[in-house]
């Protein structure tokens, strides 16, 4: 495995990774130039970017994205709650685990997305199924890994609450949250993600607004540049809210000498 | 030779006990459900969802469901499985390809999959290929995770084993790389397969066809018939469940002389939930 040339290996190596993206915007524009596809197929780059600003000029883009994160918000907020509250409750009370872990494991069993004719036929097409089905995403991955931070908490910590004789409060203040946080800031990372990707999923089920709807409309209308847009921006708000929360994560744990391994 | 190890240390009313506590509250919750339901079409009675079960049955039309639904979830899985094996062996072994294609790949795979469906659809229709590209791609990108996440496991000292004992590469990758990775593949697949199940129901649910386990669900809620969603419901996290039930025992089968490899490596599934 020995480089070739020092020198321009040094000169290559940064760039290689832009070789495929450029590669495919190249290729993408070459056959729009040689018309080699159909617009309705494949539109143009520049016919994508110029139905983006005007989507954005028109206000359309950015009302669609403010319902898509008011519903995220909530349902995000929903779940994360209920999600710590079920995984704080469970790990500290094993008679409650027994009884209940069997239940949430076996709902867990379901496809996320079953849930979603049930929550319309249960609550109708409107917001409240699209935030309960967001909530009920998050909530998973909050509930299991406040669960298992909880319940990794080692017995030498929880002879220092008995020895201090903190009551259930202080303990789960001072010492098992704590104890749990990197562990529970992984769960709300993992739910934030989910919701984004949550909501587009349950406005592709039927919705006015929304970036879901937006696409569903394009979809119908065969304009296959707004969908490019909404493509373009629902992986943009992937990548940006994943470097966003990986940021905020290393912040929140740098206190912790535990962190570090 | 070890005979005669039974696999339960608990002693039988133990045994009982942990069993009656765990049914406890599916029972209370299965009560509830009998005496609270109204008989309206939204929470309807418990034997009305049995009763239409059994007709579902009887007419055929669940077997005709899974047997469309089946097909699509193995063929995308496997497809989808492979490729993705096939692409983190090349990113975990070679550093050129992991420098040529890693960093578009790990951009790719932080935009939700759901967001790709309009496209899907509208490039391949609403037949049989655009399910199938979906489930594959559902499940090629933990298969790609864990796979290279395996290949990456592998101790330093088993490569220099591989020069001393001048290996080719090809028994490099099929004598070292990959049994040392298989704690990795088998979570990988695990994974794939779960995501591969989701697939279906997403696929089926979102492309608007008949057909399909997830049929139930699309016609419950189209007509309001709260007992064929919760059918649905219940019907496609059983099969989820007996799908990864099943693998984990294949698994087990081809491991049978090395049960130490079965550990569950932590999924490499995290930013990109689906």
């Amino acid at each position: 495995m020995g480089m070739p040339n020092h020198r321009t290996s040094k000169i290559l190596f940064p760039i290689i990774p832009w070789f495929l993206p450029v590669l495919i915007i190249t290729v993408w524009a070459g056959i729009s130039v040689g018309r080699l596809l159909p617009e309705s197929i494949l539109p143009p780059p520049w016919t994508v970017i110029r139905t983006g600003w005007a989507l954005v000029q028109s206000g359309e883009l950015t009302s669609h994205l403010a319902a898509s994160t008011i519903r995220v918000t909530f349902g995000f907020f929903l779940g994360a709650i209920t999600g710590i509250f079920l995984g704080l409750f469970l790990g500290l009370h094993r008679k409650a685990r027994r009884i209940m872990k069997p239940l949430v494991t076996a709902f867990q069993q379901v496809p996320l997305f079953a849930w979603m004719p049930f929550f319309i036929v249960l609550l109708g097409i409107e917001e409240s199924s699209k935030i309960v089905f967001i909530a009920a995403g998050c909530f998973f991955p909050v509930w299991v890994n406040t669960y298992e931070g909880v319940v990794s908490l080692p017995s030498a910590f929880k002879e220092v609450g008995r020895v201090y004789q903190l009551g259930t409060v202080q303990s789960v203040f001072k010492l098992i949250l704590p104890w749990s946080m990197s562990s529970l800031i992984t769960g709300l990372r993992l739910s934030f993600s989910l919701a984004w990707m949550l909501v587009v999923g349950a406005e592709l089920f039927g919705s006015d607004t929304g970036l879901g709807a937006l696409m569903t409309w394009g979809r119908q209308m065969f304009q296959i540049d707004v969908v490019l847009v909404g493509v373009l921006v629902i992986g943009l708000i992937g990548i940006l809210t994943n470097r966003f929360l990986e940021v905020m994560e290393r912040k929140l744990l740098k206190w912790r000498p535990v962190y570090e391994n | 030779m070890k005979t005669n190890t039974s696999k339960s240390t608990l002693p039988w009313d133990k045994f009982f006990y942990q069993i009656g506590i765990s049914l406890s509250l599916p029972l209370l919750l299965l009560l509830l459900w009998i005496f609270l339901a109204s008989g309206d079409s939204l929470v309807p009675p418990f034997t009305t969802v049995f009763a239409t079960l059994a007709a579902l049955w009887s007419d055929g039309s669940l077997v005709h469901d899974l047997a469309l639904s089946l097909p699509r979830f193995f063929f995308g899985f496997l497809g989808g499985a492979l490729a993705g094996f096939l692409f983190g062996l090349g990113l975990g072994y070679s550093s050129t390809i992991q420098r040529l294609l890693g960093g578009t790949f790990h951009a790719v795979r932080q935009i939700p999959l759901v967001g790709w469906i309009p496209l899907v659809i509208l490039w391949l229709g609403i037949g049989e290929n655009s399910k199938l590209l979906l489930i594959a791609l559902g499940s090629f990108f933990p298969m790609t995770l864990n796979t290279f996440a395996g290949i990456r496991s592998v101790p330093h000292a088993f490569f220099e084993l591989a020069k001393i004992q001048q290996f080719s590469r090809a028994q490099l990758i099929l004598r070292i790389l990959l049994p040392a990775a298989v704690p990795y593949l088998r979570t990988g697949s695990l994974l794939a397969l779960n995501m591969a199940w989701i697939f279906v129901v997403v696929s089926e649910t979102l492309t608007e066809t008949s057909g399909g386990l997830s049929n139930l669900l699309t016609q419950g809620r189209e007509t309001y018939r709260m007992d064929l969603v919760i059918l649905g419901v219940l019907l496609t996290g059983i099969m989820g469940f007996l799908l990864n039930l099943l693998l984990k025992e294949i698994w087990q089968l081809v491991l049978h002389r090395r049960p130490d490899l079965i550990t569950d490596t932590k999924g490499k599934n995290d930013d990109s939930p689906y």
